[in-house]
């Protein structure tokens, strides 16, 4: 179903589309997991106003992982996600997953990040947008935490902790570079950095 | 002590009119105070309907969102938002009603694995078990549809020896966490003894149940592996009958009072500082030679037992409640006899008592025979060498029905204290 639209807005060339929103917004529950904006390093800017609830993150020895939660603007202006930073990953990027080649899903990074309403609320799950670990060196277990900070554009960051877990899904194909779904490479494989997939 | 009774999660904040056997009992009043609220629904066979089904979901420790959880109809729903608190000095699943469906699971930790990998799997399954106990999907879900209406979900925690090994924690381990001495009626299958983790997995939904089961066994990967699970069912705590096991007898009549718990069941100050509120539990898997004990007459098998089997009665009462008079005679002959099962079952202090919480089993039969059926006995208590043990061993040497039961199946847990918010099951243990 969900698929269907992607290939369908995949088709009219609109890549710049941000999943999730609406069409995923399902699980919004909050829980004990929430990271509260008070924690933010620069609790003044737009991290101030987000929250973070439900983060995790897919156990792997090396290589890519990806990471999981629900953003939350509680403010009354737009938050501009631009990038992630951890201590395990040399190189992480926001992505977003489109339909390649052949029907398999690919997974790029999303040009000039996420842009989350006043008010609005963004999931970032398998199969759909997420924050994308590469070159982990020492594994990532699962029953431990992860913590990595979410920047946003006017430079305040927000901390979160997240619990790595068990996950088989969330194989898409990851493509670095692409720029369009067609030119997407499903199957291939690779490692380190620069291609392969979250598991 | 069981302030954990409290209603809590999303859907349940909804209350609603899910008639409880407790209210059955006309002492929801009582219930109020909180402390024992929701104890008394193990009394399996001792309370059933006898009133109106008004409902004081508040007090007890079910709550209910009814049909407006699910809206497939009042039947389905009769239980489906009810939420089962996960926070507490203790932990669910004990002190609670008895859900109708209970899987058990017994883990062995990978070898290696160590202290760390228990920490990782006690953490991962304080997550899982928190969430899903609320009707909420585990991070990372696989089928997060299957997550809710909980209904009643409990999901509770023990450890055996064998974790306490790999953990390089036996000095903190209690006598009694070891295998139980071997009775001279046992048969034991090492397929079904002992076990370095246990879950015990109940509702009222065995779709629910089905769904957690996988999610903690998904959490335990590259930790531990599945040694056994055991499979359960009973009555709904709503019937109005008493549980029967797979014989016909009325079980479980026998329990500790709600204000008895802390002197039976829950572990205190004299017990290891990282089990206090904690308790143990002992599983054990008790076949039934039913095509023998269908040959009986029925007057034999109320003497095998000691009680009616269509009321529970003791031989010596009309009704189930009333307490066994051992030392009646007729024309010089007891009228409960000497090989009767409830003669050996019977303590005479609120120490020794153990509460039952037992589940009957019935699986697939090998081609060929009737029946592979039985019961899952199961009982908590504050030492099982000093209540379930001697029980037993009075049991083996002179109980009847040992001649058509038969253990096949036997293990022992420690179980952890209840968490407190934010805390990890077995964090006074493990760190």
């Amino acid at each position: 179903m969900r698929t269907n639209m992607i290939r369908a807005v995949t088709a009219s060339a609109a890549l710049a589309l941000t999943l999730g929103l609406g069409a995923c917004g399902g699980s919004t529950t909050t829980t004990s997991t929430t990271t509260p904006a008070a924690t933010a390093a620069k609790a003044n800017g737009q991290a101030a106003s987000v929250t973070v609830s439900d983060p995790w993150v897919k156990a792997v020895d090396t290589g890519m992982t990806g990471a999981f939660f629900v953003l939350k603007n509680t403010g009354s202006s737009p938050v501009h996600l631009v990038s992630a930073k951890s201590t395990i990953s040399p190189m992480m990027q926001l992505h977003e997953t489109v339909m390649g080649t052949g029907g398999t899903m690919a997974m790029q990074e999303k040009p000039g990040g996420f842009t989350i309403p006043a008010g609005g609320s963004h999931e970032f799950k398998p199969g759909s947008d997420h924050v994308m670990f590469m070159g982990i060196s020492a594994p990532v277990k699962s029953g431990t935490t992860v913590t990595f900070t979410l920047a946003f554009e006017d430079g305040s960051t927000l901390p979160v902790t997240a619990e790595v877990r068990t996950f088989t899904g969330a194989k898409e194909t990851y493509v670095p570079g692409a720029t369009t779904g067609s030119n997407s490479m499903p199957g291939m494989t690779g490692s380190g950095m620069t291609t392969g997939s979250h598991g | 002590m069981a302030k954990h009774q409290q209603v809590s999660g999303g859907a349940a904040e909804e209350t609603s009119a899910a008639p409880s056997r407790r209210s059955f009992l006309g002492t929801g009043a009582a219930l109020a105070g909180g402390a024992g609220a929701g104890l008394v629904g193990f009394g399996l066979g001792t309370s059933r309907a006898t009133g109106s089904a008004a409902a004081t979901t508040a007090s007890g420790a079910i709550a209910s969102a009814g049909a407006a959880s699910g809206g497939e109809g009042a039947a389905a729903t009769e239980w489906a938002g009810a939420v089962v608190p996960f926070i507490g000095p203790h932990q669910a699943g004990i002190a609670t009603p008895p859900q109708a469906h209970a899987t058990f699971l017994a883990l062995n930790l990978v070898p290696g694995v160590g202290k760390e990998g228990l920490r990782r799997l006690m953490r991962q399954w304080t997550s899982d078990a928190s969430r899903l106990q609320r009707g909420i999907p585990t991070l990372g879900d696989p089928q997060p549809d299957l997550a809710s209406p909980p209904s009643r979900l409990t999901v509770t925690v023990g450890l055996g020896r064998g974790a306490l090994a790999e953990a390089g924690l036996l000095d903190r381990a209690p006598a009694w966490l070891a295998p139980l001495p071997v009775f001279s009626v046992d048969k034991l299958e090492q397929r079904w003894n002992d076990g370095d983790v246990l879950a015990q997995v109940c509702s009222e939904d065995p779709i629910i149940l089905a769904h957690a089961v996988r999610a903690l066994l998904l959490s335990a990967s590259g930790i531990a592996t599945l040694h056994w699970q055991q499979r359960g069912f009973r009555r709904p705590v709503t019937s109005t009958s008493a549980m029967r096991n797979l014989m016909g007898q009325v079980d479980g009549t026998v329990q500790p009072a709600d204000g008895e718990l802390d002197q039976a069941v829950w572990i205190g100050a004299d017990g290891p500082e990282w089990l206090r509120g904690g308790s143990s539990v002992v599983v054990r898997r008790i076949r039934m030679d039913l095509d023998t004990w269908d040959a009986l007459d029925p007057q034999a098998k109320e003497q095998v037992i000691g009680r009616r089997m269509t009321s529970g009665a003791p031989l010596t009462g009309t009704k189930e409640t009333d307490v066994p008079d051992l030392t009646a005679t007729v024309d010089g002959l007891p009228v409960i006899p000497d090989f009767a099962h409830i003669r050996h079952a019977a303590v005479t202090s609120v120490a020794q008592k153990i509460l039952r919480r037992p589940y009957n089993y019935d699986d697939t039969p090998a081609a060929g025979s009737s029946a592979e059926a039985g019961l899952l006995f199961v009982a908590y208590q504050r030492d099982p060498l000093a209540q379930f043990v001697p029980m037993q061993e009075r049991l083996a040497a002179k109980d009847l029905l040992n001649f058509w039961t038969t253990p096949i199946g036997s293990a022992v847990f420690a179980i952890l204290p209840g968490p407190a918010e934010g805390q990890t099951l077995g964090q006074a243990l493990l760190g």
